[in-house]
């Protein structure tokens, strides 16, 4: 019999044995890092493109290992593995195929889908997409109309690899609330929920950058539309909410002079009501414009203040108005998820209608107001108190 | 009589048993269920649960510092303590099992795909026959060590959830239209609260200081614990989405991001790390639970003995009910073990000995 101290010593390290033999443990050196994914569907055939990040080798210029773009000077060298085929197995099998290490998805910062595949349907490849274990379920899904090529041939100036060049921009204008993430996740409820409509970011490249270049519309899993990112401000407002989440610089033009405001949406209440069948919306905006700078050296007065605020909530009801005619009318979803809010006021006619029908007919009115502070480090009219 | 917990330890020791395993899943059961208003499922749930939580209390203090698996104690014969004993040991047993398939399964879907579930299911037994051979208090200790550390997580986890997810996919929380479906869904709710089975095994005295405030308040705060789960799933998750996962509060924790603590960014890691231990110790409590009642039928055996046989017991029946997809099976069969343990046993014993009190003072 051996000793107390000796059994427990075996004891312990019987389970050190038993926890290291974990089947699944696999050294990071011995896993290709994938950053970035495209998938784009043509004549039939899937392809998958996937930037791969070669963390145990670095270049000083460009790509190497066979691949092409990737890396600058200080981070990684990436390639890309390329995979075709009639299903997403076979493609994906492709993948494996050129590549030497198992690949791992848990660093993927950006899936993008091309415009081709997302036109066709996307709701297999969400699917595919929930069961895996590999997935982050919060990294960004894109829609791109460019050729997936494009993108790996682009140096990016803010990463050394596309992916993450994606997910800086991204979150860069998140911050500055010029945008809103859809993650898969959000997709995925989109997706399983009664009124599956949205939007996501779609992506392009220009002047060799990567930009994000709009939004597209999605009924269903189907890609309808597109709404062009300059014209998308009614759009990010209505997404965003209240709580000062999104603001946009906007130059309000007087005669010859301009004054430009930082404008942010400030509460957002959506009242929905229900009575003799049909649906209407009521959409308390209350904006905070804050004075930026004006055009030339005039100093600013009540009386132009006021002229001001009426023309630039003109423009805000304009904006909202264009963004809610094209979620209503033009493209005949309900992307803004209005259906949340008239689901939560009247659960039991919500269960009982067929929303997306219901959608088209209803009618919105909204109630925009918009409060105009002043800048507190500049004063724009000397010797004068505010509102001058 | 040195086998009895305090207050503290006996909230603890409760939390920790009957939130093992249904922390993971209960959100997807009630959301099928009660919808939107499960909080109102829940806390009716946690007061009836309370109610027969107190019941069993009120039969171990009539028996002052013994429990019905004591032969030849105050209710019944011997043969009737035995009967007793046997039905308890196949429930704690069921318990048992059903904790271990889920926790394995759990590791199995989300963590350790490939490896085998012979090599978890070994390294979990022996920890957990280790804490079962070292008896109640030591495991009272152990909880009161493990759980204020789980909770502390679990709550900054759950505060996160409602922070960073939607407050819209909460919305309505009382729907009229529903209220049937509220009071149906309670039977779901047998299996995530049956934990508190494990006082049966708790020796308490007559004169013992606030023990039905101290098991009142344990429910209740477990149905609080509950809807903060259930809530928070829903919130990160969507209504729509949280009943295609098997595992929602996994997938939730990973959605929780803190940018802002770089060291920190994989919350589903650190609240695993915690709530493993804080699964580890449930099931050694209804390990432990299994070799109390089985020390006290047969009083002459070895308690290592026991202990290796029933880690034995316990290993080989969740090694068979892992290879099958028999966990709908098993909750229906711990579903009826639990109303005969909780709601039926219990009672009549305690009416068995309150008829016995009364007829001695009047002889």
């Amino acid at each position: 019999m051996l000793p107390k101290k000796a059994r427990i010593i075996a004891l312990t390290a019987s389970f050190s044995v038993i926890f290291a033999g974990c089947w699944d443990s696999l050294d990071i050196n011995n896993r290709d890092i994938c950053t970035a994914v495209i998938a784009d569907q043509e004549r039939g055939a899937y392809s998958f493109y996937a930037e791969i990040a070669n963390v145990t080798a670095k270049v000083q210029q460009g790509g190497q290992n066979g691949g092409q773009g990737g890396g600058g000077d200080q981070g990684p060298a990436t390639y890309i593995a390329r995979g075709h085929g009639e299903s997403f197995a076979e493609t994906r099998l492709s993948i494996d195929n050129n590549i030497n290490k198992q690949i791992f998805l848990g660093a993927v910062q950006a899936l993008i889908i091309t415009e081709n595949m997302a036109k066709k349907g996307i709701l297999q490849y969400a699917y595919r997409i929930r069961q895996s274990l590999d997935y982050r379920k919060t990294m960004d899904v894109l829609v791109t109309s460019d050729r997936p090529d494009n993108f790996f041939s682009v140096k990016p100036e803010n990463s050394s690899t596309v992916g993450f060049a994606i997910n800086y921009t991204l979150r860069s204008l998140e911050r500055s609330g010029k945008t809103f993430h859809m993650s898969l996740d959000d997709l995925l409820q989109k997706l399983a929920s009664k009124n599956p409509s949205y939007l996501l970011s779609s992506v392009s490249v220009k002047n060799g950058q990567i930009m994000l270049s709009g939004y597209s519309v999605f009924d269903g899993d189907k890609d309808i539309g597109f709404i062009p990112y300059e014209k998308a401000k009614g759009t990010i407002f209505l997404m965003l909410g209240g709580g000062g989440k999104s603001k946009f610089d906007y130059p309000v033009m007087d005669g010859e002079e301009s004054v430009t405001f930082e404008v942010s949406l400030k509460s957002m209440k959506i009242k929905a009501d229900y009575s003799m069948g049909k649906v209407s919306f009521t959409l308390d905006m209350k904006f905070t414009a804050r004075l930026l700078y004006p055009s030339n050296a005039v100093r600013i007065t009540s009386e132009k203040l006021d002229k001001i605020r009426e023309k630039l909530k003109k423009q805000l009801e304009s904006e909202i108005s264009e963004a809610l005619f094209l979620s209503r009318a033009y493209y005949k979803c309900d992307y803004f998820s209005m259906s949340e809010a008239f689901r939560i006021a009247h659960p039991g006619a919500y269960k009982k209608m067929i929303w997306k029908d219901e959608f088209v007919k209803a009618s919105f009115s909204t109630n925009i107001k918009v409060d105009l502070k002043k800048n507190y480090s500049i004063d724009y009219n000397p010797g004068k108190e505010w509102p001058y | 009589m040195q086998d009895i917990v305090t207050n503290r330890q006996l909230f603890f020791l409760i939390f920790i048993s009957t939130v093992t395993a249904s922390i993971m899943d209960i959100s997807k059961t009630i959301a099928l269920s009660a919808g939107r208003g499960a909080w109102v499922t829940i806390a009716l749930s946690s007061v009836v649960y309370a109610a027969a939580a107190a019941i069993i209390i009120g039969v171990n203090k009539t028996l002052d510092g013994k429990t019905v698996f004591d032969p030849g104690n105050k209710p019944a014969g011997k043969i009737a303590v035995f009967f007793v004993s046997l039905f308890y040991l196949s429930f704690f047993f069921t318990l048992s099992v059903y904790y271990c398939n889920s926790f394995i399964l759990v590791v199995k879907t989300n963590f350790l795909p490939n490896t085998p579930i012979w090599s978890d299911l070994l390294a979990s037994t022996t920890l957990l026959g280790y804490i079962a051979y070292k008896g109640i208090t030591n495991a009272g200790r152990l909880a009161e060590i493990v759980t204020p550390l789980f909770l502390a997580v679990a709550s900054i986890i759950f505060l996160l959830m409602f922070f960073e997810g939607h407050i819209n996919y909460i919305l309505p929380l009382y729907d009229a239209s529903e209220r049937l479906s509220y009071l149906t869904a309670m039977k779901d709710t047998i299996v995530p609260f049956i934990g508190f089975a494990i006082l049966t095994v708790v020796p308490i005295k007559a004169k013992s200081q606030r023990k039905y405030s101290a098991v009142i308040f344990t429910l209740v705060f477990i149905g609080l614990f509950y809807i903060a789960d259930v809530y928070g799933c829903y919130a990160m998750k969507g209504f729509d989405e949280i009943i295609f996962e098997n595992y929602p509060l996994i997938d939730a924790i990973r959605l929780v991001q803190l940018p802002a603590v770089e060291f920190l960014q994989r919350l589903d890691v650190l609240y695993m790390t915690v709530g493993f231990m804080r699964v580890l110790v449930g099931k050694a409590v209804i390990y432990l639970s299994i070799v109390e009642i089985v020390c006290k039928m047969f009083a002459k055996a070895n308690r290592l003995l026991i202990v290796v046989l029933t880690g034995a017991a316990i290993y080989s029946a969740s090694l068979l009910a892992g290879q099958g997809q028999i966990k709908p099976l098993m909750v229906k069969i711990l579903s009826i073990e639990s109303i005969a343990a909780a709601f039926i046993i219990q009672p009549l014993i305690l009416l068995i000995l309150k008829v016995k009190k009364h007829a001695s003072k009047k002889s």
